[in-house]
């Protein structure tokens, strides 16, 4: 029995996971693969490790700052796929990669992914393990840390994807100031953006974060998921305007629908 | 067999766990059902607990070396400082607790002022991002100029003094344009956090998960 006021959540559930199959089924048998338009943020990640590679320097990189309760939540699972991606370029480029926890659960996982990386790319006797450290679970020491890190250790480029604070401007604000560092930052809480925007070169904003997976390894049963995140999106804008019209004229109808 | 236990078990999980969170979320089960939810999202605090352990083994396992190892003077007293304040600290939250007055003293007259400067520092790095961007390079570019101007001066009592509809303007920007981009970035983010979950539980999504080596 569903709970009451949950009927069309439980729906738009089981229809996502539906539509999932559906595409799927499409791809298998038509050969159907969805396109995703450039993303300038995720394709620039190539040319900061490149430049790093001929620098001869590290290049930073971190799943964002997130919160005690979120630790694992869904931007920062899309910041460790980009950590992920990004030590495998840095690994093929022999460009030591530096990883950064913010929270000290996540330092296992980001050990774990920053040396499977390292292995997919034949490397795996590069990967150093002090290279992939935590430093604070305080919002403020992390970016300081960070920071400090960057400037020190002389980081060709800053590649910070996830939750994300009002830290956010720390974390890349000195080295946007001495401006010899490539900043590549996302974020999908919404606030952040805009310190995004004027601290870093490359800015991946909402969504964006959660389709980087898909965009950066071109895995049509990534991409399949993206197309019907769109479709999705489209649905909510028409029930939005439904919503606007129906509420305008003194109707209910969307609000009592969704509540349902 | 090490595929399966590094692969396709911890996915498995992933899949069982998500399967009963939505059950329990959106079906109405019995009690024990519930409760053992509830339980489950519980673990986390406890995997941070021990976790926490590791990260303090971490910074020693990087910073303990370079005490003896940097060069300069001065890391190696920043590293001797970071181990010394960071035994200090566990200590006595050990010994006397973490709301004893010896803890707060640590707290409140060591973190606090150094967290106050690195968030005054944030003013002056924005004020040197605010330069090296805001050149009117694009349309875009230049409409972020325009109504950083006009909200940044609406805010500004001499303007407003004289041209009182100036900060009707300001509120107009702020609420209309603003929020309504805003509300356009929650909605898509909302969709993103739901897909990332039904992408898990597809096991769709593995880099996260078991990394690129798979």
């Amino acid at each position: 029995m569903i709970q009451s006021g949950k009927i069309v959540q439980t729906m738009f559930l089981l229809t996502t996971i539906a539509t999932y199959y559906y595409l799927s089924w499409l791809n298998k048998e038509k050969g159907f693969v969805p396109k995703i338009r450039k993303i300038a943020a995720l394709d620039a990640m190539e040319e900061a490790v490149g430049r790093a590679a001929e620098m001869g320097r590290p290049v930073h990189v971190s799943p964002g700052t997130p919160g005690a309760a979120e630790s694992i939540e869904a931007q920062t699972i899309a910041g460790l796929a980009v950590t992920s991606h990004v030590s495998r370029l840095c690994a093929r480029n022999g460009v030591p990669v530096i990883a950064t926890a913010s929270r000290p659960e996540l330092l296992p996982v980001l050990q774990e992914i920053v040396k499977e990386a390292y292995k997919a790319e034949g490397v795996g006797e590069a990967y150093n393990d002090e290279n992939v450290r935590f430093l604070s679970d305080n919002s403020n020491a992390y970016a300081g840390g960070v920071q400090g890190i960057v400037e020190r250790e002389e980081c060709a480029a800053n590649i910070i994807v996830g939750k994300l604070y009002g830290t956010a401007n720390v974390l890349f604000g000195r080295a946007t100031v001495a401006g010899k560092t490539i900043q590549i930052g996302g974020t999908a809480y919404y606030l952040v953006v805009p310190h995004l925007v004027v601290t870093c070169d490359y800015v991946l904003m909402g969504e964006e974060v959660f389709v980087a997976e898909a965009y950066l390894n071109q895995d049509p049963k990534q991409l399949i998921t993206v197309f019907a995140q769109d479709i999705f999106k489209i649905i909510s804008l028409g029930l939005l305007i439904i919503g606007l019209l129906t509420y305008s004229m003194g109707s209910n109808l969307v609000i009592d629908f969704l509540n349902t | 067999m090490s595929n399966v236990l590094r692969v396709k078990l911890p996915l498995m999980i992933i899949s069982i766990i998500l399967v009963v969170i939505f059950t329990e979320y959106f079906l109405i089960l019995p009690s024990s059902i519930s409760n053992f939810v509830s339980e489950l999202q519980q673990w986390i605090v406890i995997l941070a607990a021990f976790a926490i352990v590791l990260g303090a083994f971490n910074l020693v396992k990087i910073h303990l070396p370079k005490i003896s190892k940097s060069k300069e003077i001065s890391d190696k007293f920043l590293n001797a400082w970071l181990i010394a304040i960071m035994t200090i600290t566990i200590v006595i939250g050990l010994i006397y607790g973490t709301t004893s007055s010896q803890y707060t003293f640590i707290f409140t007259n060591l973190l606090s002022p150094v967290s106050t400067a690195v968030w005054s520092i944030m003013a002056f790095y924005f004020c040197g991002a605010v330069l090296r961007t805001f050149r009117a390079r694009n349309l875009e570019s230049t409409v972020l100029i325009i109504s950083t101007f006009l909200v940044a001066s609406g805010n500004a009592p001499a303007i407003t003094a004289f041209i009182p509809w100036y900060e009707n303007l300001k509120t107009w920007i702020m609420n209309v344009p603003n929020v309504s981009a805003m509300r356009g970035m929650i909605i898509a983010t909302g969709i993103g956090v739901l897909f990332t979950g039904v992408k898990m539980l597809l096991q769709v999504e593995r880099r996260s998960t078991v990394g690129a080596g798979e």
